[in-house]
């Protein structure tokens, strides 16, 4: 009677067909631009696949529709730059490390201040005063913690051009990543889940851009627009072992991370925590009904995809072994990872995860299939009417990816809204 | 009546939709082991005055206590693990789950923490209960309306509340269903729960019920026994409308 139930009582025959798609749209792409171009492509696309499982646990089991993918994914790729480059002997070298711990240390004992102020209506001072006295003295304190700052940074930006890294090994730069992300998810959660949530994705729209600028003007953190490069790898180097051997080895250890995430996810899904989340997802008011913390469970979500995005970003920019933040795109990096969501199915872990290779394949696919297309138009053209064909041809061909993915998107939403692979919900309204 | 021990205490409750006043100064008590039958004609306001007990709306003005706690300004999911249960009206079961599963995941709360194989047992003798233990493993989807709203009772039992909200639990059961419904519930009450009952099905109220709270149009129009508030002129008008009109 209590046997454990079937988990799938039927046969995988949707899964089969799109995992097939997914290998020979793969086999494709090697045959057509060789293997090294293929096993770059998988290695992005296994990077993407934990972007867009971070996205899509966040949408599909609590609604949350983050925006803001661009940000923690930076996030994730500044710690993958900060942990792995090696140490800056020029600043290393000079009395700035001992001005910048000081100045860290002063910035903390100020939030401290700020963290008492913004507590004093427990001594019995009214809520609306304790809300005024903690921006007023945080803006204070922010200006004098600037003053502290900037004569540093500028300093630091005139010697030795920016920090530098810590020298240690990549996969640490990874897990920071993911904390890093984290940590920001939760108090960027903390301030928008309680927002409707056509206001999140606004919310987390600006907030990436935020991040960004940030990264791209605190320049003696990462060398802004002047970008760092190269990254160390976790594994070794194309100087090394060759191309396609590195990126082999590279696409194993991604691969594998995938694997463990998503393995981590089914098995959370089937455990108490997870039949919580789902109950949740499936009906709220009987989930309160029943005792469940929703907001807690969601903030978890919330940071737990922000986590997952921390370290996709942390591999993607990795393995392009630049630091760019002007490079984050919203584009590339936030509506891609969304389509691939979608695509398969949000709240579809294995979905997602062949959603990602597809619309990644597309994605890189469509530059050489649309220079293709353009260069028989132009023969034909030339042939035919001797028509003089524009110059720029390469670069338009680069613009129909843009293109394509607003086709894509237009196409997923007319035939399978609910995604390749949908996760069966019904909500209630 | 009176030497038992008041567990719940409505006072002055209001709620209002809009310029809608669905729930208008309700008061009334709810003694331990006690069932307590709200009825009134549709649209009366006993749906609202069960979501607001339990949490799932807010009182626009009024207590509810529990005990000695104020509970009408906590919200559902502390309610809940104070020990209120309910089913709904309209069942709102978890679509993705199996039966079993939905009365796993209203275990978890319970009293005393259960997990693994021990929440199982336990989630597959509540469905044992209420009839459906050889449907447990059936995706929610598969089970009739009447089955469905089964597994929500056995899913508020699996959380060993005080206190069980019944949204008209026993509507659309045939006599003999109906039979084994009326027993079940007089059993919980002999386990020491006390039961607020909405129902529409007047046998099982004389039966089951040892007071009731009548509601027309938001407010409370009588209390008393079965027999007394049955028999009040205002209810029989309430019900069958005005002769005069
Ligand atoms: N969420 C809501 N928003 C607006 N009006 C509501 C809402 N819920 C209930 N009402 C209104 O409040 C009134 C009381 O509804 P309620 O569902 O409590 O009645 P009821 O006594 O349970 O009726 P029934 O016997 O049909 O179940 C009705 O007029 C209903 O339309
Ligand atoms: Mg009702």
């Amino acid at each position: 009677m209590l046997a454990n139930a079937p988990i799938l009582n039927r046969l995988p025959v949707r899964e089969t067909i799109v995992a097939g798609i997914v290998v020979v749209a793969i086999i494709g792409v090697i045959m057509a631009q060789g293997m090294t171009f293929g096993v770059r492509m998988m290695v992005e696309a296994t990077c993407y696949a934990i972007l867009a499982l971070g996205f899509t646990i966040q949408w599909g089991y609590a609604g949350q529709l983050n925006a803001g993918v661009l940000g923690f994914l930076a996030l994730g790729g500044y710690a993958a730059m900060a942990f792995s480059v090696p140490m800056n002997a020029a600043f290393w070298n000079t009395d700035l490390p001992q001005q910048l711990g000081w100045a860290i240390v002063r910035a903390v004992f100020y939030i401290l201040i700020i963290i008492g102020v913004s507590q004093i209506h427990r001594l019995g001072v009214p809520k609306k005063v304790r809300t005024w006295a903690t921006i007023i003295v945080a803006f204070i304190l922010y200006m004098m913690m600037k003053s502290h700052f900037v004569p540093i940074a500028s300093a630091i930006e005139r010697e030795a051009q920016f920090i530098g890294g810590l020298g240690m090994h990549p996969l640490v730069g990874w897990l920071v990543g993911g904390l890093l992300a984290g940590v920001a998810g939760y108090f960027i959660g903390r301030i928008c889940l309680g927002l409707r949530s056509d206001y999140l994705v606004i919310a987390t729209l600006g907030i990436a851009e935020i991040i960004k600028a940030v990264m791209v003007n605190e320049e003696w953190l990462t060398r802004g627009t002047l970008t760092v490069s190269p990254i160390p790898w976790p594994v070794p180097g194309p100087g090394d072992i060759g191309f396609l051997a590195a990126r082999s080895l590279y696409l194993t250890l991604t691969a594998l991370v995938v694997l463990a995430i998503f393995l981590l996810l089914q098995r959370a899904y089937k455990a108490p925590w997870g039949r919580m989340i789902r109950s949740i997802r499936d009906n709220e008011i009987s989930a309160a009904a029943m005792g469940k913390d929703i907001n807690k469970r969601r903030l978890e979500i919330f940071v737990f995809g922000c986590i997952l995005m921390g370290i996709g970003g942390a591999a993607l920019t990795n393995f392009t072994s630049i630091f760019n933040a002007q490079g984050y795109l919203p584009l590339n990096h936030t509506f891609l990872i969304l389509v691939m969501a979608i695509l398969g199915g949000p709240g579809n872990n294995l979905g997602t995860i062949l959603g990602a290779f597809l619309v990644y394949v597309i994605w890189v696919m469509s530059e050489p299939v649309a220079l293709y297309v353009m260069q028989v138009v132009i023969y034909l053209g030339d042939m035919w009417f001797a028509w003089e064909p524009p110059g720029n041809i390469a670069s338009r061909a680069l613009q129909s990816r843009v293109f394509i993915i607003g086709l894509l998107i237009t196409l997923i939403l007319r035939f399978a809204p609910q995604g390749l692979m949908p996760e069966k919900v019904k909500h209630d309204t | 009546m009176d030497n038992r021990v008041r567990v719940l205490e409505v006072r002055n409750v209001t709620r209002r939709f809009g310029g809608l006043v669905a729930v208008n100064d309700m008061s009334f008590d709810v003694h331990e082991q006690e069932v307590m039958g709200l009825i009134g004609p549709n649209g009366s306001g006993k749906t609202t005055m069960m979501n607001l007990i339990s949490g799932a709306l807010r009182v626009s003005g009024g207590d509810i206590m529990m005990d000695d706690q104020l509970i009408s300004d906590m919200p559902a999911r502390h309610i809940a693990r104070a020990g209120v249960a309910r089913t709904f009206q309209l069942v709102r079961m978890l679509p993705t789950m199996t039966a079993l599963e939905n009365v796993m995941a209203g275990a978890v709360f319970g009293h005393k923490k259960l997990w693994g194989r021990a929440l199982q047992v336990h989630a597959m003798r509540q469905l044992e209960r209420v009839g459906m233990g050889t449907s447990a493993h059936l995706p929610t989807s598969a089970l009739t309306y009447i089955d469905q709203k089964r597994v929500e009772l056995a899913r508020a039992l699996a959380a060993n509340p005080r206190i069980i909200l019944l949204d008209e639990w026993l509507a659309g059961l045939n006599p003999t269903e109906l039979r084994t419904g009326i027993e079940l519930i007089a059993d919980l009450r002999a386990e020491g729960r006390t039961i607020i009952l909405v129902e529409h099905v007047m046998d099982a109220i004389r039966s089951l019920c040892d007071r009731c709270v009548v509601m027309n149009t938001g407010r409370k129009i009588a209390e008393g026994t079965p027999a007394e508030v049955l028999s009040d002129d205002e209810v029989i008008r309430a019900y069958l409308g005005d002769d005069d009109d």
